[in-house]
């Protein structure tokens, strides 16, 4: 259910202006020109690139079932949310996520947490255990992190077990949603439950378990600032680095000085992908000089329209705003501020 | 040899040798080239784990599957060996490197026949001082085996002029695959140990019935005696089925397969092995790294494609060396059914064409068009023969599939099941336990203990009990 309305509330948020598979695209992290904007203009950052696993039949599968209960119908072009999807989601707020920052990343964090997690709930039994995380990269930090902890003294383990509790106890997401959490996590002669054994003690789907549990990911690592040995496993996981790699390089470029035509020759790209990544950084810097492109007036008349006309839609824009190209109303839209 | 005894000791943890076990460590550790085959379950790995603590050098492992070499390198650490690594193109690049750096640094090395086949590597290992050289599932290299590696072809090719003895070794192996295996390989003045393919403790049942009854007779089995055991079926779909009808008549029981994420693969084998559960309900995917001794039970809903991967699938029952059974349960029209589901692992004159047809060949795995494995064998064929050979050869594989589905589905209806699998393997059968088999006659309530209820938790804890009970610490 938390997924249905998780979704549901994303089709509200897109006010009836984009198609079904906007959310596919959103949840996966795409990095087009298109799902990068939307995430600008609705305000959706919060849930880029939240499931990156997720595939094309499954999402289908899911959306099938929300029009089947008629939460959303289905237009040749847009997603509309009924009244009863709208009733659905009154009372619902999806908190915890910051996709944005993490876009799958938090699942390195996970690793960490959860072999940290095990080898301490074995140390008091047995050092000959069969490490819960293969991967060599996660095997090797978690052996330094322990050694630099000397973490056979009981100090560090009650410290340790403290720091994640209390954390834990802080979140803002559902307790189901911390429940799913530690039932993900193992430990001496304790084993994780799979998604699927979770859904049948749960009765809830698969996705929105999934879901809750990227929301408690997202939220520990964004608060744990104060809780220093867990700040320690979370080292190197937010993306501070918000262009994607191809804008920034069209950035670098950009402030030494080189026109658009200029970039798109340089780097041999068309000039409507550098107009992407304009928009890109229109989205990302509030320092970007917004008119160079467009003339202030014509910022405001845009500005003035897209209020009056409660509406994202270029093409109606334009039509409104004959003398605004289709790149600059793309930038107006963008930019942050008013 | 005292010594040997005091490391199995101090090293491994255990008192005496298996049967089997030392002659072969003895040979190996005078210099011998060897064959070594003893059924699943019978401790293969030590044959080579413990040298590595006797002579000097790198113990090289080839090994063909990456969960098995990543279960042995596991098994080892376990172990207290920290000089363990296996090299293998899943490697992420970081773990690639470091492997790379302390390459002659290692106790034990594991790689999979495509590392050996690269230039750097052959060099390295020119360079290095080998102890031991093992090839695991030697059985790979011969393409009469079930699981035919052509990479194997290119092991002997591979390895050093001076080199130090080879220990080949697999669980189950016709004359003619024991004769490939020491060809391919070129071994010299080999000794071979044949341990009996013959596990007293397992009883072997065939039970013929219908699509209709067989799900209602396998329940009825699970609810009357003991488990922990494995149910194995060929879709990943089916394995779902029989746990959830397992799980509303009480049993705790859970599903395995391929298509499940890595994390959920590893809470069921722990579920397992904690005996959390006691019943999987499995593809042919679950098995490899189990190492659970008191499986009581192995059912099959269908006829395997091989009287090998049977006997390996069987082989998971009874390691404790308490009684086992092992229920097959077949319909009329399964070897039919079976052979199908072999063949779709074989190329086609289809894709032969197609195959030339195309400048990537690779491409033809990904779009579908055929199986990773049907390509394997037929990118090998390819640069062997003539596209009209590699049509016979395919051929050739194929009907030697169809005898291979053949002599399992003769096996099970046979007067003595027992008998004839041993003898599938030349070997003769001087002795057979009290019930033998569903052809000799068997009790199953002499075998096993009834069913008990196991009383599980209908609900989970909340976060905070969860969390007090993985760290009990404050």
């Amino acid at each position: 259910m938390f997924a249905t309305k998780l979704i549901v509330s994303i089709f509200a948020r897109y006010n009836n202006q984009r198609g079904s598979s906007a959310v596919y695209h959103l949840f996966k992290g795409k990095k087009s020109g298109q799902t990068i904007q939307d995430v600008g203009l609705f305000q959706l950052y919060p849930f880029f690139s939240i499931t990156p696993k997720l595939t094309k039949a499954q999402y289908d599968t899911y959306i099938e079932e929300i029009f089947n209960a008629q939460f959303i119908l289905l237009t040749e072009e847009n997603v509309v949310v009924t009244d009863k999807g709208r009733q659905l989601i009154e009372d619902f707020r999806p908190v915890g996520f910051d996709g944005w920052h993490y876009r799958g990343r938090e699942s390195a964090f996970f690793k960490r947490l959860a072999l940290v997690v095990q080898t301490l709930s074995n140390a008091p039994h047995t050092m000959r255990f069969l490490p819960i995380e293969q991967d060599g990269v996660t095997q090797r930090f978690v052996k330094d992190y322990l050694r630099y902890h000397d973490f056979q003294q009981p100090a560090f383990q009650q410290q340790f077990t403290t720091q994640l509790m209390e954390l834990v106890a802080s979140l803002p997401v559902e307790e189901r949603s911390k429940q799913v959490l530690s039932y993900r996590l193992s430990g001496y002669q304790q084993s994780g439950y799979t998604w699927q054994q979770l859904a049948v003690f749960l009765d809830e789907d698969i996705l929105s378990l999934q879901l809750r549990f990227t929301s408690c990911l997202h939220s520990m690592i964004n608060e744990v600032r104060n809780y220093p040995l867990l700040a320690d496993l979370a080292q190197n996981i937010r993306i501070e680095q918000l262009l994607t790699q191809s804008t920034q390089k069209t950035a670098d470029l950009f402030y030494k000085g080189y026109s658009l035509e200029q970039i798109a020759q340089y780097r041999r790209l068309k000039t409507s992908t550098i107009e992407d990544h304009l928009a890109e950084m229109a989205m990302n810097d509030p320092q970007f000089p917004l008119t160079q492109f467009v003339p202030e007036e014509l910022v405001l008349a845009i500005r003035e329209r897209t209020k009056q006309l409660q509406t994202t839609k270029l093409r109606i824009i334009k039509e409104s705003v004959p003398q605004a190209s289709y790149f600059q109303i793309r930038l107006v839209l963008a930019a942050k501020g008013e | 040899m005292m010594e040997l005894q005091q490391i199995l000791q101090q090293r491994f943890g255990y008192d005496a040798f298996r049967e089997g076990q030392q002659e072969i460590i003895e040979a190996v550790l005078s210099g011998h080239d060897t064959l070594a085959l003893l059924p699943t379950g019978m401790g293969k790995s030590l044959c080579y784990q413990l040298p590595g603590y006797v002579v000097e050098g790198t113990i090289l492992v080839i090994s063909p599957l990456l969960s098995l070499m990543q279960d042995q390198v596991e098994q080892l650490r376990q172990f207290g060996e920290k000089r363990v690594a296996a090299l293998n193109s899943f490697l992420s690049f970081d773990d690639k490197q470091f492997v790379w750096q302390h390459f002659d640094a290692f106790r034990f090395l594991f790689l999979s026949p495509e590392m050996l086949a690269s230039d750097a590597v052959k060099n390295r290992l020119q360079q290095m001082k080998l102890g031991l050289i093992v090839v695991d599932e030697a059985h790979c290299i011969s393409q009469w085996g079930f699981d035919f590696r052509p990479e194997y072809l290119q092991i002997a090719e591979a390895l050093p002029k001076e080199r130090p003895p080879i220990l080949a070794l697999s669980a189950t192996a016709t004359n003619q695959i024991m004769r490939d295996i020491t060809h391919y390989l070129g071994m010299e003045k080999v000794s071979t140990f044949i341990h009996s393919v013959d596990r007293k403790n397992i009883h072997y049942e065939a039970v013929e019935t219908t699509s209709f009854e067989k799900a209602n007779a396998i329940i009825q089995q699970v609810t009357q005696f003991e488990g922990p055991g494995i149910i194995y079926t060929q879709s990943r779909k089916r394995t779902m089925e029989y746990a959830s009808m397992l799980q509303q008549v009480g049993i705790r029981a859970t599903f395995y397969h391929g298509g499940m994420e890595q994390q959920d693969r590893m809470f069921v084998q722990r579920q397992f092995m904690h005996d959390e559960v006691d019943w999987i309900c499995a593809t042919n995917a679950f098995g490899m790294g189990i190492h659970k001794n008191n499986i009581r039970q192995i059912i099959h809903d269908h006829l395997p494609q091989n009287v090998a991967s049977y006997m390996q699938e069987v082989g998971r029952a009874g390691r404790d060396g308490g009684e086992a059974l092992a229920t097959l349960y077949y319909e009329k029209r399964d070897a039919e059914r079976t052979l199908e589901m072999a063949t779709l692992d074989l190329p086609t004159d289809w894709h032969i064409s197609r195959y030339m047809a195309c400048e990537e060949p690779q491409q033809l795995v990904e779009a579908g068009e055929m199986t990773e494995t049907a390509f394997r064998v037929l990118h090998y064929w390819m640069h062997q023969l003539a596209p009209l050979q590699v049509s016979q050869k395919i051929q050739e594989l194929a009907s030697e599939k169809q005898q291979q589905v053949m002599a399992l589905a003769k096996i099970i209806t046979a007067p003595c099941i027992r008998t004839q699998l041993v003898a599938y393997f030349d070997e003769e059968l001087l002795e057979k336990p009290k019930n033998c088999c569903s052809g000799c006659g068997l009790q199953k309530s002499e075998i096993l203990a009834p069913y008990i209820e196991k009383n599980e938790p209908k609900v989970l804890e909340n976060w905070q009990r969860r969390l007090k009970h993985l760290l009990p610490f404050n």
